[in-house]
C-alpha cells in the first residue's frame, strides 16, 4: 500500500475536525475496519487518506465520536482520468485519432511488383493502376485478389502467371513471364585440324567425316575431321565435332635443388606476461619477442569494474622461437623429386593428357646443390582444333584422303 | 492458563519455530530511524506527530519522535515514517 498504488484507484483526503480525544476515538475505531494512508497532523487538525468508496463509511463513526469529516482533496489515477474525460477536446482528439487510423489503414499505400523488373514491371504497375489498384485507393473498394489476378493476366499477354497479395497497406503483385527457350546456338561449319605433329592413335567423331587413319602421321594444320559431308559436288558443310587422339612428344627440362631451407621449432616455448594499457605493453615477465618468434597463443584478461570494462588487460603470451635450417637431400631423393617435377610440368604443358606411352631420361646432371634432368615423353592427347572451312576446301573436301 | 502459555513459548523456542507466526505476537521492523513497520497489531490507540501508540498481543507499543506520519494503516499492519526517537513497550498484559 504505497504511493505507487495511488496511480490507480480513487482516494479521498479527509480532514477531521473535533477535539483531540474525539479524533483519537474516531481514528481508533476507523483503523480497525478500513485501511488508512498518510495519517498526519497539520495546522488545522488531523488528515487521513481513505479509498473514495470508504468515505461513506466514515459518517457514522464520525457522528458517534463527535467528529466532523470534510473532504479536502482527491487523489489517484481514477480522478485524473475522469478529469480528462470531462474535457471534450481530449475525447474528440482520441476519437479522431482512431477514426483517422482506421481510414488510413484501409488505404493502399504501396504497390510492389515482384518477379519482373524495368519495363515489364512498369507495364504491370500501369495495368494495375488501370484496374484501380494504386497507392491512395481504399482497399475495401478493390475486387477480390483472384479477380484482379485474372484481369491483370488478361492485360499482360506475356505473363504466364500473376499473383496478387495484400498484406496490410501493401499490395504485392508477382508476375512470372513466359520463358522462351532460346534455340541452341548453331556453330558455323568447320573442320577439325591437327594442333601439332602427331601419330593418330584413336578418334571419336560426333559430327563430320574422319579423314585420317590410325597410325597415320599428321602435320600441324592438317584436316582430321572434315566438316563437309556428302558427295563432293553436293557437299553439305557442318560443324565437325569430336576428339582425335594422337601421340605427341614433349621434352621437359627441370632443375631441383638438393638443399632445402626449413623453419624449425626445436627450441622450447617461452612465456611472456605483460600488462596492456591502451596501445602500450608493460612486460612483467619474460623477454620481449624477437623477430623470429612466433606467437603461439595469447590469453587476455580484461579488467572489469562492475559492468564497465577498463582499458587494462593482462596478457600471457606463449612464444616459440623459430630457427632457419638447411637440410641436404640425397642424390636418389633429388632424382625422384626431379622426375616428379618433370611429370608435373608435362601435365601443365600438355593438353588433356590421356596416357604416358614413353618416358625417357635423356640427360641427368647431378651437382652438389642441384639436380638437372631432361626427359622425353611420348603422350596421347587430344590434338583436334576447330578451323574454318576455306572456300577452296569446298572444291576438294577430305584433305589428305 | 498462564503456566500453559509459558510452556508453549518454551516449546516454540526449543523447536526454533518463527515466534511471530506461531505465537501471534507483533513483529517490528525498523529501517534506520526513518521507517518502522509493525505487523500483527491489535489497533491504533493514539496518534500525534510526536507519539503513536498501538495495542498489541504483548502490550502497548509507543513510537515517539518528530513529524511522525502513518504512511499506511490497516487492521493488522502499520507503516510509520518520520524521525523516530524511541520505541517503548509497556508490558501490562
Amino acid at each position: 500500500m504505497e504511493r505507487r498504488d495511488r496511480l490507480w484507484g480513487a482516494y479521498a483526503e479527509v480532514r477531521l475536525i473535533g477535539d483531540r480525544s474525539a479524533v483519537g476515538r474516531f481514528l481508533t475505531r476507523v483503523a480497525a475496519d478500513l485501511p488508512l494512508w498518510d495519517v498526519r497532523e497539520s495546522e488545522d487538525g488531523l488528515r487521513i487518506v481513505v479509498r473514495a468508496g470508504d468515505v461513506k463509511k466514515l459518517r457514522r463513526p464520525a457522528r458517534e465520536a463527535g467528529v466532523r469529516v470534510r473532504i479536502v482533496g482527491r487523489r489517484g489515477g481514477a480522478f485524473w482520468i475522469s478529469g480528462l474525460l470531462r474535457r471534450p477536446g481530449i475525447i474528440a482528439g482520441v476519437f479522431l485519432f482512431f477514426a483517422l487510423f482506421a481510414v488510413l489503414s484501409n488505404l493502399i499505400w504501396f504497390v510492389d511488383v515482384a518477379g519482373v523488373t524495368g519495363e515489364e514491371a512498369e507495364a504491370v504497375r500501369a495495368a494495375a493502376a488501370a484496374l484501380g489498384l494504386k497507392p491512395g485507393r481504399p482497399a475495401s473498394h478493390l475486387p477480390e485478389p483472384a479477380a484482379i489476378e485474372r484481369a491483370l493476366k488478361a492485360r499482360l499477354p506475356w505473363a504466364a502467371w500473376v499473383g496478387v497479395e495484400r498484406t496490410g497497406v501493401r499490395v504485392t503483385i508477382t508476375a512470372v513471364p513466359h520463358t522462351v527457350r532460346e534455340k541452341d546456338a548453331v556453330p558455323p561449319p568447320r573442320h577439325l585440324v591437327a594442333d601439332r605433329k602427331a601419330v593418330i592413335v584413336d578418334y571419336v567423331v560426333a559430327r563430320g567425316r574422319p579423314v585420317v587413319r590410325r597410325g597415320e602421321v599428321v602435320e600441324p594444320g592438317q584436316v582430321l575431321v572434315s566438316g563437309l559431308i556428302g558427295p563432293p559436288d553436293r557437299a553439305l558443310a557442318v560443324a565437325a565435332d569430336g576428339k582425335v587422339y594422337g601421340e605427341v612428344w614433349y621434352d621437359v627440362q627441370v632443375t631441383v635443388p638438393r638443399k632445402r631451407a626449413l623453419f624449425t621449432t626445436r627450441e622450447p616455448e617461452r612465456l611472456a606476461v605483460a600488462v596492456a594499457l591502451g596501445g602500450r605493453r608493460l612486460l612483467l615477465y619474460g623477454k620481449p619477442p624477437a623477430s623470429g618468434d612466433v606467437l603461439v597463443d595469447r590469453r587476455r584478461w580484461r579488467l572489469a569494474f562492475g559492468p564497465w570494462s577498463l582499458p587494462v588487460a593482462l596478457e600471457i603470451d606463449r612464444l616459440r622461437p623459430l630457427a632457419r635450417e638447411t637440410i641436404d637431400i640425397s642424390e636418389e631423393a633429388a632424382l625422384r623429386a626431379a622426375l616428379q617435377a618433370a611429370r608435373a610440368e608435362l601435365y601443365r604443358r600438355g593438353r588433356d593428357v590421356q596416357e604416358i606411352r614413353a618416358e625417357t631420361v635423356l640427360q641427368r646432371v647431378i651437382e652438389d646443390d642441384k639436380v638437372y634432368v631432361s626427359v622425353h615423353y611420348g603422350v596421347v592427347e587430344d590434338i583436334a582444333r576447330p578451323a574454318p572451312i576455306d572456300a577452296a576446301d569446298g572444291a576438294r573436301p577430305g584433305g589428305t584422303e | 492458563m498462564r503456566r500453559l502459555r509459558r510452556w508453549f513459548e518454551a516449546g516454540v523456542r526449543v523447536a526454533e519455530l518463527p515466534p511471530d507466526v506461531v505465537l501471534d505476537v507483533p513483529r517490528v521492523t525498523a529501517i534506520g530511524t526513518v521507517h518502522l513497520y509493525l505487523e500483527n497489531h491489535r489497533g491504533l490507540e493514539a496518534f500525534s506527530a510526536t507519539e503513536i501508540r498501538f495495542r498489541t498481543a504483548t502490550g502497548r507499543l509507543a513510537v515517539r519522535g518528530e513529524e511522525l506520519v502513518l504512511r499506511a494503516l490497516d487492521p493488522s499492519e502499520a507503516l510509520v515514517e518520520g524521525r523516530i526517537r524511541s520505541v517503548d513497550w509497556d508490558r501490562s498484559e
